[in-house]
């Protein structure tokens, strides 16, 4: 009895809190999608914000994503390379491309400065281009941890097929049935990349003590029951089962995140993500003072 | 006498008795702020106008990738503040600092108060300010959207005619949303042309 009690608790599914589309946002002089922070959703804890760029189709000889140095703390900033290759630096000592299908997962911890660039070979070439950055806040005992950058190519990101191969899961942090992504998360934080073709079904099963966010860049499906028909939609679900499916109507691509809520003070401004406004005014002095390190672009 | 430069200053929209200018001055606060120095700092609440005797100010934000976007610069003989934060006493989301030397006068918002109460004719010249302010405004956003840089950079030179050589050029691209090496291919540019 006990135990089907736990097994009819286990399947269940989350139901859907809400469906948030995302805002264009100016960010210099790029427009970017940004479906948190708005003014529907504050964040979904940990996760504090989600830029979206693209997919744009650059020419040969452009000059796509310029993000010249510059310092964080307090954070983890992440980037999906979803088309096109980011160039990523640090005053680690990291030089690193990551190509289509990678990610740039760092953690910022007491400081540091980076560069997130175009590639020589993409600026020349050109071609398609689309990322994403979401900001994973660290608790205020890793605010200050060691700073770490993990880079890792497409081919290093183990695949979950379901549905006969029409639905691959990619797993970048956690794990999907018994396949576990190579990011080592400090918080804990699963992260998938998941392709379905058209008619595909996926399913797979949250962790109930954690808060899950889905974002769909593009395509249309049904989750738990609700119709997300528009691309650069987050959907955020109730803490009332565990169970996500995803019924693709058309060719859909999602980024699934999932971590433990801190529940503690956010005090954020320009790069910096701090719990108090004192803690911030001390990151500004600190990278003004040269503490973040120096890199030159 | 340092107050001499804002009593020329109101002189341009109102007169003033010898009583007028007294009460006015009773109010003012000197500041000498060294470069870099910040004068409102993200998150507090703007609670005074500025009104600058020397030097230059500039009013920016910094986004989540650390770049600066300048939105004013106020020269010598200009008034400013956060705009935002003053009228509406909630945090500063941008930050003000001296781009060199600076001296200026506060006047706190509840003083101002008690001027505009006393003498009347402060409402007059601070509606001009403001009604100028918003002109400006909204002819930067507006060219920002429809003008090509070049012409910006030349509308920025009239505007700064007295600074725009002691402002640094990555600033100067930051106000005018373009980077540093396109300004530089601008200036160069103008420089062949005259």
């Amino acid at each position: 009895m006990y135990r089907q009690t736990k097994r009819t608790r286990i399947m269940k599914a989350r139901s859907i809190q809400q469906v948030t589309v995302a805002t264009q946002v100016q960010m210099g002089r790029d427009f970017i999608y940004q479906p948190f922070p708005s003014h529907q959703l504050r964040d979904v804890d940990p996760f504090i914000l989600l830029h979206h760029w693209g997919p744009y189709e650059f020419p040969p000889n452009n000059d796509a994503l310029s993000l010249g140095a510059h310092p964080h703390r307090g954070f983890e900033p992440v980037t999906f390379i979803f088309s096109g290759e980011v160039w990523h630096r640090d005053t680690m000592g990291n030089d690193s491309i990551i190509k289509e299908g990678g990610v740039q997962w760092m953690t910022a911890g007491k400081g540091v400065m980076h560069s997130e660039m175009g590639t020589d070979e993409f600026h020349k070439k050109g071609g398609a281009f689309e990322i994403i950055q979401v900001w994973m806040n660290l608790p205020k005992k890793l605010k200050m941890t060691e700073p770490v950058y993990q880079g890792f190519q497409k081919n290093n990101i183990p695949i979950v097929n379901q549905d006969g191969a029409k639905v691959k899961i990619a797993v970048v942090s956690g794990k999907v049935e018994n396949t576990s992504g190579p990011i080592k998360s400090i918080t804990g934080i699963s992260a998938y990349t998941i392709y379905m073709e058209a008619n595909s079904k996926a399913s797979f099963t949250t962790d109930a003590s954690k808060s899950p966010m889905l974002y769909m860049l593009n395509g249309s499906a049904i989750v738990n029951g609700t119709k997300v028909e528009e691309g650069r939609s987050a959907i955020t679900f109730n803490n009332d089962g565990t169970e996500i499916t995803i019924e693709a109507a058309q060719p859909s691509k999602f980024l699934f995140l999932e971590g433990e809520a801190i529940k503690e003070p956010v005090a954020q401004y320009g790069p910096f993500v701090m719990n108090t406004k004192e803690e911030l005014h001390q990151a500004f002095e600190d990278f003004q003072r040269g503490k973040m390190g120096v890199l030159n672009d | 006498m340092k107050e001499e430069a804002i009593l020329k200053n109101l002189s341009k929209h109102i007169n003033l008795t010898k009583e007028e200018k007294e009460f006015f001055i009773s109010f003012l606060h000197y500041k000498k702020l060294a470069k870099g120095e910040i004068l409102l700092n993200y998150s507090e609440i703007c609670k005074q106008q500025y009104f600058v005797i020397s030097g230059c100010l500039r009013n920016y934000s910094i986004d989540e990738y650390g770049k600066e976007h300048i939105l004013v610069f106020a020269q010598t003989d200009w008034w400013t503040s956060d705009l935002y934060s003053y009228v509406t006493e909630t945090p500063a989301e941008n930050i003000i600092d001296a781009l060199m030397d600076t001296e200026v006068f506060e006047m706190r918002k509840d003083d101002m108060e008690k001027v505009f109460e006393r003498v009347p004719k402060f409402e007059r010249f601070f509606r001009i300010l403001f009604q100028n302010a918003m002109v400006n405004s909204m002819k930067r956003l507006s060219s920002s959207m429809s003008i090509p840089a070049e012409e910006r950079y030349q509308a920025f030179i009239k505007q700064y005619p007295t600074i725009y050589q002691q402002i640094p050029l990555k600033h100067i691209a930051s106000y005018l949303g373009i980077s540093p090496e396109f300004l530089s291919k601008i200036r160069n540019k103008l420089a062949h042309a005259s």
